[in-house]
């Protein structure tokens, strides 16, 4: 296996590069998740917007890990939810870390199945024109013409 | 989004429609063109790890910018000998996946982000809308029906 050094150095350049544009991009916060922008309307300051798994069950509600904060909140609802369940919660935050629910959505998975078959197909074709014209070399490590 | 069909089957025509003139345009770089296109979507890994309890859409949305998918592109030449021109193949697979993406109604990119955080879209079409799938679809057919008529004795030869 050989990997010239300037291929090396410009890999490791160019990967730390794209670290710090994506480090850079989450830390100003300007990501806003197109798909709960429903949620967000009328999101104002004493609300919490909560988007993670379900990690236990209350008798009054729920514990939510808030992925984006990396917290635990504790939701006071009467409705039944299983362990485990993805969900987005716009509420609002009392003390103790207790949140109440104004609205409520699970994350959908038929939208990722969707997009994963469309996908699947696409790189099947893909892979299918591409594995026509090139071959990896691993000794080599390149990706070199066919003959 | 438009789809991966549509991306792919965009990115296959544009080569090949250029192929008529050039003879850079080969199928065989016409398959980096396609790669190039899919480049911006690695990002939809996102979705993946959504399901393993794992926000990183914040993180990785970079790459579905401009400036993320350009560095994914030369990771990605330095893979291959002629690095300079699979990048620019690459680049313009980039480039007709934006093209592709502006279209849309989707809140916006910041396609220009470091430079400036202002969000872009032309907002013509809807995220769910399929008729981007179906005319990427008649486009494909046309092409290569062109394409076969075209270069009728060695379409498989052609490397
Ligand atoms: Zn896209």
């Amino acid at each position: 296996m050989k990997l010239k050094p300037n291929r090396l150095i410009l890999g490791i350049i160019f990967l730390s590069m794209l670290y710090l544009l994506c480090y850079n991009y989450a830390s100003e916060g300007y990501y806003q998740d197109n798909s709960v922008i429903n949620l967000l309307t009328g999101y104002s300051e004493n609300q919490i917007l909560l988007y993670g798994h379900v990690t236990d069950i209350y008798k009054d509600g729920f514990e939510i890990y808030n992925v984006r904060d990396k917290t635990a909140y504790h939701v006071k609802t009467n409705l039944k939810i299983s362990l485990d369940t993805g969900i987005y919660i716009l509420g609002t935050l009392n003390s103790n870390n207790e949140v109440i629910i104004i609205k409520m959505m699970k994350f959908k998975s038929e939208d990722v199945l969707d997009v994963f078959f469309r996908s699947l197909f696409a790189s099947i074709i893909f892979l299918t024109v591409f594995l026509r014209y090139w071959k990896f070399n691993p000794k080599k490590i390149l990706i070199i013409r066919r003959k | 989004m438009p789809d991966w069909i549509a991306h792919v089957l965009v990115a296959w025509s544009l080569t090949t429609i250029l192929g008529f003139r050039f003879k850079q345009f080969s199928q065989s770089n016409s398959a980096i063109v396609i790669f190039g296109a899919l480049i911006p979507d690695i990002y939809k890994i996102t979705l993946l790890l959504d399901s393993f309890g794992i926000y990183m859409h914040d993180f990785l949305n970079p790459i579905h910018l401009p400036i993320g998918s350009i560095l994914i592109a030369a990771i990605i030449s330095l893979f291959f000998v002629n690095r300079k021109s699979i990048f620019l193949f690459l680049i313009m697979g980039i480039s007709s996946h934006y093209a592709l993406d502006l279209l849309l109604f989707s809140g916006g990119m910041e396609i220009f982000y470091p430079f400036s955080p202002l969000k872009f879209q032309i907002g013509i079409i809807s995220v769910t809308d399929f008729n981007i799938t179906i005319v990427s679809i008649i486009l494909a057919l046309s092409v290569y029906l062109a394409y076969k008529k075209y270069n009728k004795k060695n379409y498989f030869n052609l490397v």
